[in-house]
């Protein structure tokens, strides 16, 4: 199975480091959608079937957060899994994204290695990694 | 918390953060040593924070060692040409990483905070040395390139819980 994975951050660069990393990982990708803030990303949800969504939290006009709490209020878009990509660290907020239904929490810096092991993990996807 | 604590840590994050992202490694170094800024385009990045204390943390670099960063964060050979934004967008990123680290370190795993959007000024040579009066900063030498990062805790703005690490 292909997936289709939407990468929210209003950094181009960090945009750019995901792909690759998204590019380097053993997952079958079918498409990678890309979007600076909240807003952005949910009219590409509401257009198009996203098997993951990873995103970051400090964005202008549309905050990842504010993101998390519209998908979660939405019927179609509920269930999509959520991993944040922050450069925040506190353990009183991650709690409190987990609490809202994000799925896994990746702290910036991250490397090639922890970013595909999470979204197997989150996709529940299977690779011979030797 | 004293000045102390918070200059090692600014000094040994920035080594840190520029090793894990750019495999760059600074070279801490004193300013008073006669680094020189001459010739350089230099740029100031500067991201305020608030929540368990409030202040500002900024870096100073010239725009050739924005172009380097860039290069070496995205992974390409080349650092030619000339996009500006695709440079800068880098270093905001560095700064907005070195800030959350930071502020980790300082006040724990359970302190929350905001940071702005970075925000980013040219600096002439007057201005470089007005900005950096008066703060908490470390100079690393970068492939030859000063770096300068500073960190601004506002007065009464937070209680000494320091992790002291």
């Amino acid at each position: 199975m292909a997936f289709n994975i939407l990468i929210v951050d209003d950094s181009k660069t960090i945009r750019s480091i995901l792909m690759k990393t998204l590019k380097l990982t053993k997952l079958e990708i079918n498409q990678v959608f890309e979007a600076a803030n909240g807003r952005e990303a949910l009219e590409y949800l509401q257009g198009n079937w996203i098997d993951l969504v990873l995103t970051d939290l400090n964005m202008p006009v549309m905050t990842g957060v504010e993101l998390i709490n519209a998908m979660a209020q939405d019927g179609l878009l509920k269930d999509i899994p959520v991993v944040v990509t922050s450069t925040d660290g506190s353990s009183t907020r991650i709690s409190e994204l987990k609490n809202k239904g994000v799925r896994e929490y990746i702290r910036k810096p991250f490397t090639p290695e922890t970013v595909g092991e999470i979204i197997d993990k989150v996709l529940e996807v299977s690779h011979d990694r030797s | 918390m004293t000045d102390h604590n918070c200059r090692e840590s600014l000094k040994e994050i920035v080594s840190q953060v520029f090793e894990q992202t750019a495999f760059l490694f600074p070279e801490p170094v004193d300013l008073a040593d006669g680094i020189s800024f001459d010739d350089l385009e230099l740029f100031l990045v500067t991201i305020n924070f608030t929540g368990e204390a409030e202040g500002e943390t900024s870096l100073i670099l010239p725009m050739e060692m924005c172009r380097e960063l860039s290069a070496n964060i995205l992974g390409e050979d080349s650092v030619d040409g000339d996009d500006k934004e695709k440079y800068i967008d880098a270093v905001k990123e560095l700064l907005n990483i070195i800030t959350g680290q930071l502020l980790t370190r300082l006040f724990g795993h359970t302190a929350l905070f905001n940071l702005s959007a970075p925000a980013l000024v040219e600096l002439n040579r007057e201005e470089f040395f007005s900005t950096i009066e008066q703060k908490e900063y470390c100079c690393h030498l970068i492939e030859q390139y000063p770096v300068i990062t500073t960190l601004t805790l506002n007065v009464g703005s937070y209680e000494h819980k320091s992790t002291g690490s």
